[in-house]
């Protein structure tokens, strides 16, 4: 015991020279690199546009006196640009803290893979980082300054991850389940697109669809928003339609879409989708009262018209050859021939017919009858 | 004297270091490769070994493995086995503490330098290593207390996650009838091999009994299956054979809201940091009693004493140097073949102590009669 005592005491005798002896620097000496933005350059082909958003700390994030400000810096890699980069600056740069990456568009349409390795890799980046496709330029939607942002550079974060914002129209994604589906052998990525039109507005509407490593088709924010509802749970959104020359708006409270592939008959094969949502109605034009028979009918309508749209979208999807909601990875999963399964898929997919069933139930009209 | 339940600790603490640093990446690499097959297979046989174990050091109570070799064997065999299994069970924590340096430089602090954090294990490891082993039980039992809790909470995090990817499971457990083999069945079965631990722990055990073998075996199949399907599940049935620390990733990709830190990563990493230490804690007394043993010191008595503890310290010393240089030597690939070749050779050793205690035992009814 008494020997262990002096070792300890020895010890933390000698702990003071470990603090001293290492390069840690400290928080006033750093630079935040919120996100990073990635845009081919005009001048040289072979170089990209490197744009990094930097936060300046600041005290207090009530006082809302953020600062932030945009390097921007042309390279053949984004390793080599970083290196450049802090040269330009006088303090460390720290990616603790990059929570967003943006591909620009034109750049996405080539290959993001490279970069996409770069920001698994690397050590100090989170594997919880946003990944957008920017509309015009990764540059120019980084440089928007929305005025309700109050920390410097988050407000496209609250936006594109569930903490601020809910809307229907933007499809969550995270740099992990980004690399996930790069790699997945029948799950197709996707990633939101984040446009500016103004330099005071973040519009984040539509989703992209790539091909693996590329962007490939954009949908429409319609078709985004069936899309949301065909791949996650519970997405809160409104849903209109008009009867008899009126219109009707409810508001959904619980969605749910299942499906399954059935293969029972070989070259008839289907993709059976069955959506359940459950809404409020919202916004009515007729002012008459509403009965239970009127009800049903608005639910039929809704059923029958949803199902359409959604049905439209999964052809749409699949005229591109794509499979963002991950069809073969099902079908792989429950097919134990691992050998020809997915070339099996890939010859029934172009063919594959969609079932749609949505069951719309109104479960109230709101305060009013 | 202790009672029975801390043979239930040593068993979990094998089963919970498990879940990170080797076994989940031998396991993840084999998986379209009878890995799923290999987890049926070593069930049973985990189970069978143990319970054989259990049952044959029962017939010496109060013993542990020098006092039973030396009592059966010439001594210079029982030495040599002896210093053989004492090296080969410090080994594991070699891999351990190496892999955890690594990762610690790799998700934690870069910019600190890995033997200044090496140092710091290695202090706190050997000063603890040379506590008596009831003392470590008791270290054991409140961290397992404090740790169990939150690897549970983050397991069920990870898979009631809306972006957990039961297609990518479902995908990999299609693969289950490839055939098993050996390396993965061997890596595995490490989840049982807390038992060994008992070879120097039977010494302080009153009337060992273990029940309940069923609770064992339910535990196991859990952390088995979470070991490899976590990671599968939010890496990505192809993806996550891309990571060197597939937990670490897997757990990096996690996002706790509402908190003081948003990262999962931190609160794991200090969780697995203290099951580490507390690991290598218990590797290390046991190495050290045995080749204590194998050298023929005994446990206590006056002048002996002064002898046993200089050679402790100087065994303490061999291991913290062997560690020292590994983490100099070693890079990443050679550590994980580092870490094969010790589950091969620990698998086919508990066999071999098997049934050398199956001899011990024959001699010693011999000797009776």
């Amino acid at each position: 015991m008494k020997d262990l005592k002096r070792w300890l005491v020895w010890l933390m005798c000698c702990s003071f020279l470990f603090v001293s002896g290492c390069d840690f620097r400290d928080i006033d000496l750093r630079l935040f690199v919120v996100s990073i933005g990635i845009d081919v350059s005009e001048k040289n082909p072979d170089m990209n546009r490197f744009t990094f958003k930097m936060a300046i700390p600041s005290g207090d994030p009530k006082i809302g006196d953020k600062k932030s400000f945009l390097i921007t810096q042309e390279s053949t890699s984004i390793a080599e640009a970083i290196r450049e980069v802090k040269s330009k600056v006088d303090k460390e740069l720290d990616f603790g803290h990059c929570k967003g990456v943006m591909y620009g568009e034109a750049y996405a349409r080539r290959n993001i893979s490279k970069i996409q390795d770069w920001t698994v890799r690397r050590r100090d980046m989170q594997l919880l980082m946003y990944p957008a496709v920017a509309i015009p330029s990764a540059e120019a939607v980084l440089k928007t300054d929305p005025p309700t942002e109050r920390i410097a550079g988050n407000a496209i974060f609250l936006a594109l991850s569930e903490d601020g914002t809910e809307s229907p129209f933007i499809t969550r994604t995270y740099s992990f389940d980004l690399s996930r589906r790069m790699l997945e052998e029948g799950e197709d990525p996707v990633m939101p697109v984040v446009e500016t039109t103004t330099d005071k507005i973040l519009n984040i509407e539509r989703v992209a669809l790539m091909d693996k490593d590329k962007v490939k088709v954009i949908l429409t924010p319609d078709e985004t928003r069936l899309f949301n509802l065909l791949d996650r749970r519970n997405l809160s959104t409104n849903f209109g339609t008009i009867m008899d020359g009126k219109l009707l708006e409810v508001n959904t409270d619980r969605t749910r879409a299942r499906y399954k592939i059935v293969t029972d008959k070989p070259g008839e094969e289907t993709i059976d989708f069955n959506i359940r949502i459950t809404a409020i109605l919202e916004e009515k034009e007729d002012p008459t009262q509403l009965n239970q028979k009127g009800l049903h009918k608005i639910e039929e309508q809704f059923s029958k018209e949803l199902s359409q749209a959604v049905k439209n979208l999964l052809e749409r999807i699949q005229k591109t050859g794509l499979d963002p909601l991950g069809f073969g990875l099902r079908y792989g999963g429950t097919h134990w021939n691992n050998k020809t399964e997915m070339d099996e898929w890939d010859a029934m997919y172009p063919h594959a017919k969609f079932n749609v069933s949505v069951k719309v139930k109104i479960k109230s009209t709101g305060y009013k009858r | 004297m202790v009672r029975n339940k801390y043979f239930y600790y040593l068993f979990l603490l094998n089963a919970t270091i498990n879940l990170i640093i080797f076994v989940p990446r031998i396991l993840i690499t084999d998986r379209f490769d009878g890995a799923l097959m290999s987890i049926l297979v070593s069930i049973p046989i985990g189970v069978f070994v143990m319970f054989t174990f259990v049952k044959l050091i029962q017939q010496f109570p109060g013993q542990g493995l020098p006092e039973i070799f030396h009592s059966v064997m010439p001594k210079w065999i029982s030495g040599i086995l002896l210093v053989l299994y004492g090296l080969g069970w410090y080994f594991s924590s070699v891999i351990t503490l190496v892999s955890f340096v690594d990762i610690t430089s790799r998700y934690i602090s870069p910019d600190v330098s890995p033997y200044i954090v090496l140092m710091g294990f290695l202090v706190v490891v050997a000063l603890s290593a040379r506590l008596d082993s009831e003392s470590i039980l008791y270290g054991l039992e409140m961290i397992l207390y404090i740790t169990v809790p939150i690897i549970a909470y983050m397991s069920w995090r990870i898979f009631s996650n809306p972006y957990f990817s039961w297609d990518a499971v479902r995908q990999i457990i299609t693969y289950a009838w490839n055939m098993p083999n050996y390396e993965t069945v061997a890596a595995a079965t490490y989840i049982f091999t807390g038992y060994v631990n008992m070879v120097v722990f039977n010494r302080i055990f009153h009337r060992f009994r273990v029940r309940h073998i069923w609770a064992i075996v339910v535990v196991s199949i859990l952390t088995l299956l979470v070991s490899i399907f976590a990671s599968i599940g939010i890496l990505g049935a192809a993806g996550a054979g891309g990571h060197v620390y597939p937990a670490f990733s897997t757990v990096d990709s996690l996002r706790i809201r509402y908190f003081i830190i948003e990262r999962m990563i931190y609160v794991f990493y200090v969780v697995y940091m203290c099951l580490s230490l507390v690991n290598s804690i218990v590797h290390w007394h046991v190495g050290k009693e045995l080749i204590l043993g194998g050298f023929g010191l005994k446990v206590d008595k006056g002048e002996a004493m002064s002898k046993r503890r200089k050679f402790e310290w100087w065994v303490l010393l061999l291991f913290s140097l062997i560690i020292f240089g590994t983490s100099f030597i070693v890079n990443q690939y050679i550590l994980n073949d580092m870490a094969i070749v010790f589950l091969d050779v620990r698998f086919a050793g508990e066999f071999l102590l098997i049934a050398l205690l199956f001899y011990a035992v024959w001699r010693k009814r011999r000797k009776k009669a």
